[in-house]
């Protein structure tokens, strides 16, 4: 058996209290389900995990993996060694190439006969002995040593600490519809709250001819790039297209986008209903366009008042929504040139401060606007969701 | 799965690419089986081989109106014209001109160069705006590129007339011209144009997809794009596609069995029914090429609708149908009501009548869908 070793930390469920456990298992499951397809054993610790058991090649792609999983705090690539001096050294210069370095250690195992500081002077000493074009220097090293004395039979050495995601496991807190436009922000959206816990089901109004196929191929794939955080995710697309001629042909130029917003968040409800989900997750950010005006997103609002509509990205400027995009790699995708919706739909001028009274009346001028939108949820049901969940071996 | 693609549409998108012709699958098939050999070794199947190769050069050669030796067999016309841009340059401080209807393949290779690169317009004709042309020469002009036929419009350009202006202004110069569109649609000789290097490809004629020629004037100086084994004369490395070119003579003679009168039929055809509609058709000499501009239409919409009813049509140059204006019909003095609805009707060899005649019904009665 190798002594190569890969320590899982986690964060905010140390605050939990009596319902730890259900955020615990919930954490091992998905760690497990995001290794499904590498070789390897999961060890649980107290407040700690660890992968052993696995093929030296895959470590980088485990790593890589656990990165992704929600809940983990850091995670470090390690040596599990004995817990005297000598162990403890050679651990350390294994691998070890010389320049600045400095050893801290930290006892889990109190028992053990000498203090940290002791452990990590008489490491150091003996890493100075044997390489060659090695310095101490604890203010500043290039290198530093973690030694982790776990019990007097086992301690954990590494030397790099990868930051997590942090976060709370996948599954913990609820389901939610996202509304996934294909834009930059709703996959951001949906990232920041899933990271949260949130279950995720994701739900793109598409309508052809006048958007293309390619738009909703890129939303598709942006599920799947979602699916790298929220395995389970699953996409609904609804056909909005006689939706939006209608719109397009009772309403008052101006309100269209209005009356289109409201529209999608009364069949978002019933798809929230119908699929036993808990709430509804959109990317709008305070007055980045438009239809994200307060005024908007209170008449927006005002179309299902019973649902919680959650904003993760309401006090987001675009830069930063952007960064974030960059780093879970939906960006690239985002920014293909295919339309959400058809310039056709678009008002010349849309309304900046729109009322509710007015948004009713406009509504009304539809008159058979129910019925599209039971059509649109029916419709949308009927065809089998694409499960985005990746091929499990 | 049956392949039902070119059975289920009426496909008038052929300069974007033609299917190829039953006998330049069957060409190809059999290269592939029996041709598969390395035409540089030296066994006897190689050997063979590359006699047909060399025959197939002949071939095009004779077809173009210049020696073997100037004909290089290259992956594609975007290959030749980068070709061109890159190494045919001697003079890096002079200017390259080109004009406003160049494919992408043409203008960015030659944005990729250290020299300035001016545009010529066309005229509201389609015609090249020579009073501009001749403005943008001067005697350290190095480069001019101007396609044979617009990829948009059909509109022929008068290359003989290019190629004139040029050798009085800027004698320098090297005159390319891109014959994509042009190639077997009617038959010339590049030895009478006069032309320098001239592009063409083998998949917008029924060939393969994958082989371009550039024609290289015997007198330019042309270093290789790329580097590698000693094949096309030690110009252009990479061993050959053997199937690819085996199968082009057929393309070749395929293409050209019909006489350009029937396109001209099949063009009448379209446009005397589609006119009923509130369309502006924007057309040039060469009968294959037309847009078809409808007013107050969106161009992707239209060509979403037709494609699900059965027939399928351009918007712009399908390569760059990216792109979101079409400067070519800017510059044609369209409005803006008709350029945002405007489709490109290409027709090709396997285009009759009465595909056509189904293929503006079928417009016809969709258009007001969308």
């Amino acid at each position: 058996m190798s002594n190569n070793t890969i320590i899982i930390r986690y964060g905010e469920i140390h605050l939990k209290g009596k319902n730890r456990g259900v955020f615990e298992k919930k954490l091992i499951n998905n760690i497990k389900y995001s290794l499904v397809d590498i070789t390897c054993k999961l060890v649980v610790d107290r407040g700690r995990y660890r992968i052993v058991d696995y093929d030296i090649n895959h470590q980088n792609q485990i790593v890589e993996k656990l990165s992704k999983v929600y809940g983990i705090h850091s995670i470090s690539i390690g040596l599990i060694s004995k817990s005297d001096i000598d162990s403890l050294s050679i651990a350390c210069i294994n691998g070890f190439g010389g320049g600045s370095f400095k050893v801290e250690t930290n006892r889990a195992d109190k028992s053990y006969p000498l203090t940290s500081y002791q452990v990590s002077a008489q490491v150091g000493a003996k890493i100075l002995n044997s390489c060659k074009d090695s310095i101490v220097d604890i203010h500043n090293p290039k290198h530093i040593f973690y030694i982790d004395i776990r019990s007097n039979d086992y301690s954990l050495v590494y030397t790099q600490i990868v930051k997590g995601q942090g976060g709370l496991p996948y599954g913990t807190a609820g389901r939610g519809l996202l509304l996934l436009s294909g834009g930059i922000d709703s996959p951001v959206a949906g990232y920041k709250i899933s990271k949260r816990g949130l279950q995720l089901v994701a739900v793109h109004f598409w309508s052809y001819p006048y958007t293309s196929v390619q738009a909703k191929q890129k939303v598709e794939k942006l599920t799947l790039i979602l699916s790298n955080y929220c395995p389970d995710i699953s996409l609904y697309i609804v056909n909005s297209t006689n939706l939006q001629q209608a719109i397009k042909q009772y309403c008052d130029d101006e309100y269209i986008i209005t009356i289109l917003r409201r529209c999608m968040l009364k069949i978002a409800k019933q798809l929230t209903i119908k699929l036993n989900l808990d709430c509804i997750i959109t990317g709008e950010s305070l007055g980045q366009v438009a239809s994200q005006t307060l005024d908007s997103l209170n008449v927006s609002n005002n179309a299902i008042v019973d649902i919680p509509i959650l904003r993760p990205l309401i006090s987001m400027d675009k830069q930063e929504i952007i960064e974030i995009a960059k780093e879970i790699d939906t960006y690239q995708t985002s920014i293909l040139p295919y339309e959400d919706c058809c310039t056709v739909f678009m008002p010349k001028k849309p309304i900046i401060h729109p009322t509710r009274d007015r948004a009713i009346l406009n509504e009304n001028k539809i008159p058979n606007l129910n019925e599209l939108i039971d059509e649109a949820v029916n419709q949308t049901l009927q065809t089998t969701n694409q499960k985005i969940v990746k091929q499990l071996n | 799965m049956q392949n039902t693609t070119s059975q289920r549409y009426i496909y008038l998108d052929n300069a974007a690419t033609v299917r190829p012709f039953d006998s330049v699958n069957l060409a190809y098939n059999d290269a592939e089986q029996y041709s598969w050999y390395n035409s540089s070794a030296l066994y006897t199947p190689s050997i063979e081989i590359l006699d047909k190769i060399e025959k197939t050069r002949e071939f095009v050669a004779n077809n173009l109106g210049v020696l073997s030796s100037e004909i290089f067999f290259v992956s594609g016309a975007t290959e030749a014209n980068n070709w061109i841009a890159q190494r045919a340059v001697k003079n890096k401080n002079g200017n390259i001109v080109y004009s406003c209807v160049e494919h992408p393949s043409v203008i960015n290779a030659i944005k990729s160069t250290t020299c300035s690169c001016v545009q010529v317009d066309i005229t509201k004709d389609g015609d090249l705006d020579w009073e501009d042309f001749l403005s943008k020469l001067n005697s350290q002009t190095s480069l001019v590129s101007i396609a044979h036929v617009c990829g948009n419009t059909g509109t022929v350009n008068d290359i003989h007339k290019v190629v004139q202006m040029v050798k009085k202004t800027s004698p320098k110069a090297v005159v390319h011209s891109d014959g994509v569109q042009a190639w077997c649609k009617w038959d010339y000789s590049l030895r009478d144009l006069g032309v320098d290097a001239y592009t063409v490809s083998a998949h917008k004629i029924g060939g393969k997809k994958g082989l371009g020629i550039l024609y290289a004037k015997k007198s330019l100086s042309l270093t290789p794009l790329l580097y590698g084994g000693k094949h096309e004369s030690g110009k252009r490395a990479g061993t050959l596609n053997n199937a690819n070119i085996l199968s082009l003579v057929n393309a070749i003679n395929e293409y050209k069995k019909l006489d350009i009168s029937h396109y001209f039929n099949l063009q009448q055809l379209a446009i005397s029914k589609l006119s009923k509609l509130d369309v502006k058709i924007i057309k040039g000499s060469l009968p294959h090429i037309f847009m078809v501009c409808f007013g107050g239409k969106r161009a992707e919409i239209l060509q979403r609708v037709f494609c699900d009813n059965g027939v399928i049509v351009g918007t712009g140059s399908a390569c760059s149908s990216k792109d979101k204006t079409n400067s070519v019909l800017q510059s044609r003095g369209l409005e803006e009501y008709y350029l945002n609805g405007a489709i490109r009707i290409s027709l090709g060899p396997h285009n009759s009548l009465q595909d056509l005649e189904q293929a503006c019904d079928i417009m016809l009665k969709v258009v007001d869908n969308v």
